[in-house]
């Protein structure tokens, strides 16, 4: 009998929860639906300038409107340029006389900007000051379930200094939580992990496999499920033994081990089309240890501390982000190239004998181009690279007429701008909100793309709500922030 | 409520200005006992097992030998200790690491001959001897979940076999059982669900939650069978008991280990920022010393910041201006006159408190309040920033930069607390390395002057560790750390008396790191909680 693990699931398995939108993909239903949106919100842990040098150098476009000039920092946006619009001239409100204003920050730069710029909200919580949910998992509510949900990954693997343990850093993305409240969201680390997740219950194609083999992976499936529904059943016993305050932890972890069933449970996508289990990444690149100095106190870049081919994570990521959204797995993401005040060692990357925040500092010898900001633009576009790769197989994925990007919103924000520190009184300076960037790309809800749109003034959370009404988002406010950038829509 | 202590101290502090000599029990930090009221059974929640511990748990149970933990699970901030209840929050990749590594050691165990059979119990004669899979659910739940498991779970755990056995192979329903077990929610969380006593809202641990207390305490891992025997035998009942099954637990290579992880974390040398081979050497140097007093010799804890000699070879005694050893020998070098003693010359705790690639007397003021005077400095005002060294432009010595501290009242309240402090240590670069003047500026002398606001003045680590251990604020911090290693939190005000109390323990026992740790596992709140709150 030649059947495939396919439909034996449908027989065995149940009831069928969120099956992925391709799940019905046909013409027919295309005509109907349309295709899904996507949200995208790209990061990397940097400003976009340093302590010396001009941004109108080295990113932002000398002309506003479409055919704008791409410069150093962006150049690998090269392929991809008449998708992506440009939004200059951005800023977070900074505190005055210790009080921080509506959608502001304190002054205090690094881990207390991320707040408002992901949110709208002011912080005034201190470190992080996260209070309401960032923008990917705003989207994911409204985009429909899909096997994974919202997916928050990120290249860099540890911050690199002080702890270099996998997946260390600060957290930027926070999801409503059962309790009231938010609750960060650790993003996925590891290429290995991540394929495992998104496609391990992808099969070869019908026809391909013996019986026995079918057997033997149905066999693995349903004892996965068993092991994993006999152990939430106990998390539901220790719940309910502990006090209110535990019962909160053990039942967030239970809420982990359902969602975990639900991934195991859902039936995959079937491959037709650009929809293929993609190759497995192998082995993740070796973990490599948090940045050192010599015996003389100088960093030793060459040494490559500080790094762990975060080049080949990029790529795999990237592959397999493209290929769970070809397959409809997931349709809202966070993508984190580099970590907040990101230590990452680009020796390896750009050549520069540097990390990515020391090179907007232009500290110990970091300056390999003419000014700090112009070093900067290189670890910059290392960013854009796979970002850029990103976009450009996303505009190149059709779905019926239109493509993948052409039904996306993706926006791409740094951690700050370039300009005045009231801190330490520096006119230009990395630790600044002023004079932001953002990067729009994609063609969902009428987005307009090529362009270079001055928003002076305006909040970087105006770009993500612009992106998020791009998707669907029915409100006129985000967080302490209201409407859209001009001209970016419609 | 956190603790007011720490707080009402550096505001003690903030009053005085001359030179105190306080007797070591009448330190501001050590309150008399009674003073505090009661002793209550400190509030305990459930706490998930860290990576440390999982790797630790994992090799023992089942010989993993690939730290499939360590390789997995996502890292835990270290703040200082890796073991915050706070800090382990609920994530997809920490469930997603438990299933996978769940899944990759009972595989891994099964499929070795010598593995199973050492953690089977008998022989099974097929794949259906079911009760050869009920005698293995029975004796590897008790390890894995650390306590006997009833009939019912026994069932519970080999229902699963009704899954396993349509493969045909013993070994594949054993391990299905032990991939579920490893899943469990009591073999990754200690929970202590303990008896209700006549107290109200105190909880008695039974003698396997004691175990595992003491195991995880001593050793960072699940008790071993010996101990839940002892356990079952009534032996951990009694303080002679306890005493005898924690000094067994302490002499072991793990709880050696264990007690040196505890001092890395606390002292800061748990990850370094240098060479790979600058790093083992600075960490040797302090493990020597460590193990040396608290092991070797079981001598006065206060060594640890006083013994005039230190472990090292010849080329970190060159770096630190000491006489080296013969070539490639590790030896005890005096310090003689060069101004270092003890732990706080070693380049290890010496890497702390540094911005960009210096020495920042702030960061290393507020290093070490907070670590071994266990005082809190306050964050500063949103209308300053932290990130960045005083500018440069405006003097060209470091003391010049920083005396914008000292200028502003409202930096002044602050900083006078940490910035003296760290001047004091001035003269001990990042690495340890001696210097008596700015490395790019060589006309900025560094003095190496200090100052323990409210305590006294000081010139170098040697003169620090004396303040340190006259005041008596070390003693009172030991305990507080360790009591924040062992219920995962930080002291609330009513954990205060017990601290006061083991502190006074501490000291009657001549300040014995060893006998602090057995003072803590027999002291009756320890097998005792409360809810948190």
């Amino acid at each position: 009998m030649n059947f495939s693990r396919r439909l034996f699931l449908r027989g065995t398995a149940g009831t069928a929860i969120a099956l992925p939108w391709l799940e019905s993909l046909d013409n027919s239903a295309w005509a109907q639906m349309g295709p899904p949106k996507r949200f995208l919100l790209g990061f990397a842990g940097c400003s976009i300038g340093g302590y010396d040098g001009d941004v109108n150098d080295t990113l932002i476009p000398t002309t506003v409107g479409a055919n704008y000039e791409l410069k150093q920092g962006l150049t690998h946006l090269a392929a991809v340029k008449d998708q992506v619009s440009i939004v200059s001239g951005l800023r977070i409100p900074t505190a005055v006389n210790g009080v921080v204003p509506s959608g502001g920050r304190p002054v205090v730069f690094h881990g207390y900007q991320l707040s408002p710029l992901l949110t709208g909200m002011r912080n005034s919580a201190g470190y992080g000051g996260f209070t309401t949910p960032t923008p990917e998992h705003i989207a994911g509510e409204l985009l429909g379930a899909t096997t994974l949900g919202t997916l928050v990954m990120r290249v860099q693997l540890s911050s690199y200094v002080n702890s270099d343990g996998p997946g260390t850093g600060q957290t930027i993305s926070y999801r409503t939580s059962s309790g009231g409240g938010v609750q960060g969201v650790a993003p996925r680390y590891s290429p290995r992990e991540l394929f495992n997740t998104l496609f391990q219950n992808f099969t070869p194609p019908e026809g391909t496999l013996t019986p026995a083999q079918v057997a033997e992976q149905d066999w693995l499936l349903r004892t996965r499920r068993s092991i994993l529904d006999s152990a939430a059943k106990r998390f539901e016993t220790v719940k309910g033994k502990v006090s209110a305050r535990d019962r909160q932890r053990v039942d967030e972890h239970l809420s982990e081990i359902r969602d975990l069933e639900r991934r195991v449970a859902a039936i995959p996508p079937p491959q037709v089309g650009l929809c293929q289990k993609p190759a497995d990444p192998g082995p993740d690149p070796v973990a490599g240890q948090g940045q050192a100095t010599g015996a003389n106190g100088d960093i030793t870049y060459s040494q490559n501390r500080g790094y762990s081919g975060e080049e080949e994570r990029a790529a795999a990521m990237v592959d397999l982000l493209y290929m769970a959204l070809v397959c409809d797995l997931t349709r809202s993401v966070q993508f984190q190239f580099t970590n907040s005040q990101s230590f990452l060692n680009l020796f390896s990357l750009t050549g520069q004998p540097a990390d990515l925040h020391e090179l907007s500092h232009g500290s110990h010898g970091a300056n390999t181009g003419t000014n700090s900001t112009t070093s900067l633009a290189q670890g910059i576009n290392w960013h854009m690279k796979h970002w850029g790769n990103l976009l450009a197989k996303l505009h190149a994925a059709k779905e019926g007429a239109t493509s993948i990007l052409d039904n996306s919103a993706a926006v791409f924000t740094f951690e700050g701008g370039q300009g005045l520190d009231p801190a330490e009184g520096r006119l230009v300076s990395a630790h600044s909100t002023e004079n932001m960037l953002m990067l729009v790309a994609g063609g969902a809800g009428g987005l307009n793309r090529g362009l270079h749109l001055n928003a002076a003034g305006m909040h970087p959370a105006n770009v993500l709500l612009t992106g998020l009404k791009a998707v669907g988002y029915p409100s006129n406010t985000l967080g302490e922030t209201t409407g859209e950038i001009t001209g970016l829509r419609g | 409520m956190r603790s007011l202590t720490a707080f009402m101290v550096l505001a003690a502090l903030c009053g005085c200005t001359a030179r105190i000599e306080l007797p070591p029990f009448l330190s501001p930090a050590t309150p008399e006992p009674d003073a505090l009221g009661p002793v209550v059974a400190p509030a305990i929640g459930v706490r998930r097992l860290s990576r440390v511990e999982l790797d630790n748990t994992l090799r023992q149970l089942v010989q993993d030998p690939n730290h499939l933990a360590l390789t997995l699970f996502p890292g835990d901030p270290a703040a200082p200790f890796d073991n915050a209840t706070d800090n382990q929050t609920a994530s997809a990749i920490w469930l997603e690491a438990a299933e996978r590594v769940a899944e990759q050691v009972s595989t891994a165990a099964m499929a070795s001959t010598s593995i199973r059979a050492s953690l089977v119990p008998c022989v099974p004669t097929g794949s259906a001897d079911i009760a050869c899979l009920e005698a293995f659910a029975r004796s590897f739940g008790r390890q894995a979940l650390r306590r006997p498991l009833s009939d019912a779970e026994v069932t519970e755990f080999t229902n699963l076999h009704a899954l396993a056995i349509e493969h045909g192979d013993f070994w594949t329903s054993a391990a299905v059982v032990m991939r579920r077990l490893l899943l469990d929610p009591e073999f990754l969380f200690r929970v202590e669900p303990g008896t209700v006593t006549t107290q109200e809202g105190v909880i008695q641990l039974s003698a396997f939650e004691l175990a595992s207390r003491m195991s995880f305490l001593i050793q960072g891992r699940a008790p071993e069978a010996w101990l839940l025997d002892e356990a079952a035998a009534g032996k951990l009942d009694t303080v002679d008991g306890i005493r005898a099954a924690a000094t067994k637990l302490l002499q072991a290579p793990q709880g050696q280990e264990r007690i040196e992880l505890f001092h890395a974390m606390w002292l800061g040398y748990w990850s370094l920022p240098h060479d790979a081979d600058f790093n083992a050497s600075l960490v040797r140097e302090t493990q020597a010393l460590v193990h040396k007093i608290v092991f070797t010799d079981r001598a006065d804890y206060r060594g640890l910041f006083l013994f005039d000699q230190t472990y090292i070879d010849s080329t970190l005694a060159t770096h630190y201006g000491l006489p080296p050893p013969p070539e490639g020998t590790l030896q005890w070098v005096p310090y003689g006159s060069s101004g270092r003693k003890g732990v706080l010359s070693h380049g290890s705790l010496l890497s702390n408190g540094v911005k960009q690639t210096d020495t920042s007397p702030t960061l290393r003021g507020k290093w070490i309040r907070n670590r071994l005077f266990c005082q809190e400095i306050p964050p500063p005002p949103p209308n300053v920033t932290a990130d960045v060294p005083p500018p440069t432009t405006s003097a060209a010595c470091k003391t010049d930069r920083y005396a914008i501290h000292d200028n502003v009242a409202s930096c002044a309240k602050c900083h006078k607390q940490m910035d003296p402090v760290g001047f004091g240590l001035e003269q001990f670069d990042r690495t340890g390395k001696f210097r008596d003047h700015e490395a790019a500026q060589p006309q900025c002398a560094i003095t190496g002057k200090g100052k323990l606001e409210g305590i006294g003045d000081f010139t170098g680590p040697s003169q620090l560790a004396d303040l340190m251990t006259t005041s008596g604020q070390l003693d009172s911090c030991v305990v507080r750390q360790l009591f924040r290693y062992g219920s995962g939190r930080r002291e609330l005000n009513e954990d205060e008396a017990l601290i006061a109390q083991l502190t006074q323990s501490f000291v009657n026992s001549d300040r014995r790191f060893d006998e602090l740790i057995l003072a803590i596992v027999s002291h009756p709140a320890f097998a005792q909680r409360r809810d948190l709150p």
